[in-house]
Parts: structure tokens; C-alpha cells; sequence
């Protein structure tokens, strides 16, 4: 046993089957993309190159695309919000429940493992006007009818649906990893603090928080990377709609290259993702290293 | 000796994990799913090898469908009972009613090279992409050759007749589209069907003043709002129009276009709240439920507007309206849209004698299947039978005075404009885009994308 430990092509060889997964998996579809995004294709007929033009269409002379981008910033922008907020002040409350924990991890990490085809289905009904559902029906029954709409189609709320139900089902998952973080800060750390007289946000701001950094920025960077590239929720809650309100770069991308049958444009678009989340977690790195 | 155990047990498990990994590889043909349709190799070789045989070819046909209503019940039937006397004959349909969704597998199989053996797809551009591409049978060729053309209505044959092209999609179906309402609301409200727009929108009006829905629409799958586009031009000059727009010779902000504009951004006034993300089948069982005044859609939803299909308080209780029209039109009631449907469209791939043979026992006997299933007009000639509902008998009578159809923007147009007028014209409809805009955009597209 020692042998493996001390020969460092052991570690190389343990770790090649994973990197290997991840080579075919991750970085050449990213490789693929990039060699497609300089060609016109419609997936059936030739491929013609046209070098740089999809890049110059879609920084220049798409519309759609800009709205798509500034439509996720939003998304990523609530997601983060909320997944975390909800999922510190979750997992702070989870540390002071005498019993129970473990149920209460299963109840709220449930939307995260639960299909997103049902969870649109049962949120498509919950929002609906017609037939009414039961958001609508509540707001009518405390006599706030003016407040009754269709949710996902309004076009001033459907972002925000979209967003919160994302936001929703991933709020479990960050509860549990930070919950995790908070009960491994060492109890000696924390009693000193008491008795320095550190409670409530102090004590969160300047002991607790500090000390589950690293797993904190792991989360961010999670969510950020996640909802960057969303879009189970948006296509099947609203398909993009109405009119583009909730269109975003992978729901657009999709559309590209299936609906309007352009998978070099589609490539260029999926190429812009990639770097995008790239640069968006290089930057949180290097703001909490 | 514990050592060992713990030595023998690790090794167990590691080989029950690597045994689940290479199971995963003993797929393909013989783990088809619901959802994949299984290599075209497989059936092209056995239709290859039994042929050589001289044998009855066993033969497979995967049928990625966009509907499930009468028409689809009919062919599930007619497999059933021809599977009877061949061996080895299998079908299965794959059903996919959300339309953008289907055609988005079957460009992802054409993509592949593994499209399934029979798919639907309308006679559009893209369909003219997948010919050139030799992937489709000529179909016209094939009806002429087994000599059953004769059992079609040529209405079907030549909407799907590509000009300059040929006949590479089959109809199932013949499909005329009214405007089905609620009889009992109209009654309530005093209205009677309109014969003019003008009629239709006052109609609207008074069904919106006393708390009803006055129109359902479904804003999801892009085609009905193309639909309501159509309307007001043809009114005005019959076809012309569409087919000058389509050729890049017409803009979107003329005469017609701008009529159409203002058309569409009144008519979404009357649309059901959340229409545009409201799917197809919410959006018609809101009309069939009652709780809209009127549905425009096509013989093929006759099927769930039978009594047997509807609640209490609903039986008896639509009935239908031609398109309306406006003074002085150069058109007559008797030109709205009918059509051949959605076609099937056959994989070159797969083709085989084995698949002519059932298709030419399917065109032979629809009809008989076709009537006694019912609630949809098939497209091979029929008669209907005694104690066919009074709806039923009036909707299939129109037949007799069809005249021409309206050019649909969802087939006539490229792909990529298509999806810029079902987003946008939804846009325009909830009074979120100026027609100028809409306009500038569309012939923006248009333009870019002419053949």
C-alpha cells in the first residue's frame, strides 16, 4: 500500500478513468461546438464554412440574443438570492433544531430530486387564471382580485415566476451543504466567541460566516454556473414566452438550432455560454480568494 | 480470515458494478424505449435478408405521430388486424401532440441519419430540405404504381403536392377548420353566428361585457395565432397577397399586412387570460368545458365534441360558423382553410415492399375503419353512416361546397420566419409590440432567409 502512496503515477493512473469521462464529455462537445459555430448548417444538407459571421450576427444584428443574455443575468441574479439566503438561513435554523433534522433535510431537498416536467406541471397549475388556480383563488377569497392573473403569461411577472421556481427547487440542496459547513465549524471556536460576547449577527457575520467561506463560494459558484446555463424551467414553464420575456442563452440556443434548424448559430451561442461561465466563476474566485 | 472475507466480498462488488457498466452497452435494437426509435440498420437488414429469402418480409414500422384522435386510433387498428395475417408485421406509434416539440426530434433523428420508418411533418420548406437530401419516398411515384391514388380526395393530394417538388407527404385525414361555439352562450348573450367580421368582433364585445371568454386559443405551439394572420388578407384579396409576401415581393407593412396587424391586435383582446402559454389540449377542453364562447379549429377535434365526450352540461351544445368575411370580398364563404392535415412522411431508409403492402391495405380499407371509429373525415372517399351525429353530418356536408384554401403561414413560410411571426405576432397580439416594429422585423426575416 505504501508503494501506491508514494508513486505519483499511481495517483495519475486512479485518476485517468474520470478525467477521461470528462475529456469526452465536457471539453469535446465545447471543442465540436466551437469548429460548428464557424459553419452554416441546417443538420441535414452541407456544411458550408462562413468563418467569423455567426459571432458578428449575434453580437451585431440579433436582438433576441441580447434580450435572452440580459433575461438570464436577471435569472442568475434572483436564483442566487434566493438558493442562498434561503439556504444560510435554512441551515442556520437547521443547527438549532433539537430533533427532526434529518426529516426536515429530506422535506425540503425533495423539488431538487423531483422531475422538472411534474414540478412545471404542478406550478403551471397552482398559477394558472384559466382554469383558476389555487394562487388566483386565494388572492380573490382576501378580496385582492386586482392581483388575480395568469402568472407564467403576464409579461411583467413571468420572469420572476420563473426565476422563483428555480430558485424553489434548489433552496434544499445549498441547505444541506451549508448546513453541513456550519456543523463542522468547531464548537471551541464558537463557545470562545460566546464568551467574548458574540451572539446573533455577530456572531454569524464574524465567526460562523468567515469560517464556511470556501464551501460558500463552492455554492456560488454552483448557482451562478447552474442558472447560467438554465433551462429546464424556462422552456417548459413558458417555452421563452410571453414574447421573449423569459427567453434565456441555453432556452435560445435550443430554439436555434431545433425550431429554426441554424445548429452553427446554435454552436456560436452555445461557445458564448461556456466562456460566459467561465469568466463569471473565475471572477467570484478571485473576489473570494 | 476476516481479511479474506472483507478481501472476497470487495471483489464480488466490484464485479457486480463492472457487470451493471457493460450491461448498459448490450443495448440498441433490442432495449428500444417509448422515446427512441431504434436504428434504421436493423430494420433495413431484415427487411434486406428476408426479402433474399423469399419470405414474407417481417416488417416494422415506428410511427412518430402528432396526434392522438380518431385518425391515429384508425391506423393503430388497421396494424392490428393486418398483423393478424402476417407474422413478424409490428407498429407502434410514438405519440408527440406538442408540435414544435415533435418536429424538434424528428430535425434531431434527420440529423442523425436515424429517422424513424413513418413521421409527420407538413408540406414546408424543411420537408423540401429532407427530399433533396433523398431521405424521403416519393410518394406519388409509390400511390401511382400500386394504383390507389383513385381512393384519395385529390383536396388532401394537392395540399400536399409540393409545387416543383412532388407528393412526398401522405394525408390521413382531410381537415376543415370553422369556428365551433358554444350554443348555449350565444343564446344567453341573444347573439346569433356571424357571417362578417365586423359581426363576429360585436359578438366578442357583448360575450366579454357579460363575464364569458369570448375566444380559446392556444399560444404555445405558434400555428393558431398564424392562423388569425391569414384571416383578414385573404378576406381582401384571396392568396395573392401571401404567395407575393413569400417571395420577397410584398411587405408586411402594405395594405393587407398592416389590415392583418390590426386584425391580430383586436382579436387578442378577445383571447382567453394566459393564452399565450397555454398549450393545445387546455385550450380546447376550456372550450369544450364551457368556459369559452368559441374555439376555431378542424374536423379533427370532432371527435371530443361528441356527446359521449362531454359533460351534462355541455351535450348538444356546439355547433359551428364558416369564416366569417367582409363586404365586397373578392372571396366567397365557401374558401376558408381545408386541408390534408399533417402528412406521413416515409424514411427512404427503411423502405421496403413489406411497407407498401400495409400501406396499400391501410388506403384500401380507411374508409370502412375510418366511419366506424369516427369523428374525423379520413382522407380516402367515405360515406357516412345512419346515427352519425347531426354535428358530424354538417360539418362533413361543407365538403360538398369546399372551394379553395387559405395559404397557412406555418407551412408556407421558412423556418426561421415562422418562429419569428408565431413569437412576435403573440407579442403584438398582448400589445407589447407596434405593428411597425412587427413589420420591420418580419420582412427583416423574410428577406434573409428567401430561397
Amino acid at each position: 500500500m505504501d508503494k501506491i502512496y508514494k508513486n505519483k503515477l499511481s495517483y495519475l493512473l486512479f485518476l485517468l478513468p474520470a478525467l477521461l469521462v470528462f475529456l469526452f464529455t465536457v471539453v469535446l462537445p465545447i471543442v465540436w461546438s466551437l469548429v460548428y459555430s464557424f459553419y452554416g448548417w441546417n443538420g441535414i444538407g452541407d456544411m458550408k464554412f462562413i468563418g467569423v459571421q455567426n459571432y458578428i450576427k449575434m453580437f451585431t444584428d440579433d436582438p433576441v440574443f441580447w434580450t435572452a443574455f440580459k433575461n438570464n443575468l436577471i435569472y442568475v441574479a434572483i436564483n442566487i438570492v434566493i438558493q442562498l439566503s434561503f439556504g444560510v438561513l435554512l441551515a442556520l435554523l437547521l443547527t438549532r433544531l433539537p430533533f427532526g433534522v434529518n426529516v426536515m433535510k429530506t422535506l425540503y431537498f425533495t423539488p431538487a430530486i423531483i422531475s422538472s416536467v411534474a414540478i412545471c406541471q404542478v406550478f403551471q397549475k397552482i398559477l394558472s387564471m384559466e382554469p383558476m388556480g389555487l394562487v388566483n383563488y386565494f388572492l380573490i377569497a382576501i378580496g385582492q382580485e386586482n392581483l388575480a392573473r395568469s402568472w407564467t403569461a403576464d409579461p411583467n411577472t413571468a420572469l420572476g415566476i420563473v426565476s422563483g421556481i428555480e430558485g424553489y427547487r434548489y433552496i434544499g440542496l445549498y441547505m444541506i451543504i451549508l448546513y453541513s459547513a456550519f456543523i463542522s465549524i468547531p464548537t471551541d471556536v464558537v463557545e470562545a466567541a460566546k464568551i467574548d460576547g458574540a451572539h446573533g449577527w455577530s456572531m454569524f457575520s464574524r465567526i460562523k460566516f468567515p469560517l464556511i467561506r470556501g464551501v460558500f463560494t463552492v455554492t456560488l459558484v454552483m448557482v451562478a454556473n447552474g442558472t447560467m446555463r438554465g433551462f429546464d424551467i424556462p422552456y417548459l414553464l413558458t417555452r421563452g414566452g410571453p414574447a421573449y420575456r423569459t427567453e434565456m442563452m441555453a432556452t435560445y440556443m435550443y430554439k436555434s438550432a431545433f425550431l429554426t434548424s441554424q445548429f452553427g448559430y446554435a454552436s456560436a451561442i452555445a461557445v458564448f455560454i461556456a466562456l460566459e461561465c467561465l469568466i463569471v466563476v473565475s471572477f467570484i474566485r478571485k473576489i473570494y480568494s | 480470515m476476516k481479511g479474506t472475507w472483507t478481501k472476497l466480498l470487495s471483489l464480488a462488488i466490484c464485479l457486480l458494478l463492472l457487470a451493471t457498466a457493460f450491461a448498459g452497452c448490450g443495448g440498441g435494437a433490442g432495449s428500444t424505449g417509448e422515446d427512441s426509435a431504434p436504428p434504421a440498420e436493423s430494420t433495413e437488414s431484415t427487411a434486406e435478408s428476408a426479402a433474399a429469402e423469399g419470405d414474407a418480409e417481417p416488417v416494422i414500422i415506428n410511427h412518430l405521430t402528432v396526434r392522438n384522435t380518431g385518425c391515429t386510433q384508425t391506423l393503430q387498428a388497421l396494424a392490428d388486424e393486418y398483423a393478424k395475417t402476417h407474422p413478424g408485421f409490428e407498429y407502434h406509434q410514438e405519440v408527440i401532440t406538442d408540435r414544435p416539440a415533435a418536429l424538434q426530434k424528428v430535425k434531431t433523428l434527420a440529423a442523425s441519419d436515424s429517422l424513424p420508418e413513418w413521421f409527420e411533418i407538413d408540406p414546408t420548406a424543411y420537408c423540401q430540405e429532407l427530399v433533396n437530401a433523398g431521405m424521403l419516398v416519393d410518394q406519388g411515384e409509390v400511390l401511382d404504381r400500386l394504383g390507389i391514388r383513385d381512393h384519395f380526395w385529390e383536396m388532401g393530394l394537392n395540399y400536399h403536392e409540393m409545387e416543383g417538388v412532388g407528393l412526398y407527404t401522405l394525408p390521413m385525414d382531410l381537415n376543415l377548420e370553422y369556428y365551433f361555439y358554444n350554443t348555449e352562450l350565444y343564446e344567453e348573450n341573444g347573439l346569433v353566428p356571424p357571417t362578417t367580421w365586423d359581426e363576429f368582433y360585436k359578438n366578442c364585445q357583448v360575450l366579454q361585457d357579460a363575464g364569458t371568454t369570448p375566444i380559446s386559443i392556444c399560444g404555445v405551439d405558434g400555428w393558431p395565432i398564424l392562423r388569425y394572420f391569414a384571416m383578414m388578407p385573404y378576406r381582401m384579396t384571396g392568396n395573392d397577397w401571401a404567395k407575393k409576401v413569400i417571395a420577397g415581393e410584398a411587405s408586411i407593412g402594405d395594405e393587407y399586412g398592416t389590415a392583418a396587424m390590426e386584425f391580430i391586435q383586436t382579436a387578442g383582446q378577445y383571447f382567453q387570460e394566459g393564452w399565450s402559454t397555454m398549450d393545445y389540449n387546455t385550450s380546447l377542453n376550456l372550450f369544450l368545458g364551457g368556459k369559452a364562447a368559441m374555439h376555431h379549429t378542424g374536423t379533427w377535434d370532432l371527435a371530443a365534441m361528441q356527446d359521449d365526450q362531454l359533460s351534462d352540461e355541455m351535450k348538444g351544445k356546439i355547433d359551428f360558423f364558416l369564416l366569417p368575411t367582409i363586404e365586397d370580398s373578392p372571396t366567397t364563404q365557401n374558401q376558408y382553410f381545408g386541408h390534408g392535415g399533417v402528412g406521413v412522411a416515409f424514411s427512404s431508409a427503411n423502405w421496403s415492399e413489406g411497407q407498401e403492402d400495409f400501406l396499400k391495405y391501410v388506403v384500401e380499407n380507411y374508409s370502412e375503419k375510418a366511419i366506424e371509429i369516427g369523428g374525423f373525415i379520413p382522407m380516402t372517399k367515405a360515406e357516412l353512416p345512419e346515427g352519425t351525429s347531426d354535428l358530424t353530418v354538417r360539418a362533413w356536408a361543407e365538403l360538398e361546397n369546399f372551394e379553395t384554401n387559405i395559404l397557412t403561414w406555418d407551412v408556407i413560410l421558412d423556418e426561421a420566419s415562422v418562429v419569428y411571426f408565431s413569437e412576435n405576432l403573440t407579442a403584438l397580439a398582448m400589445g407589447l409590440m407596434t405593428p411597425e416594429e412587427f413589420a420591420e422585423g418580419a420582412d427583416k426575416s423574410i428577406q434573409a432567409n428567401l430561397p
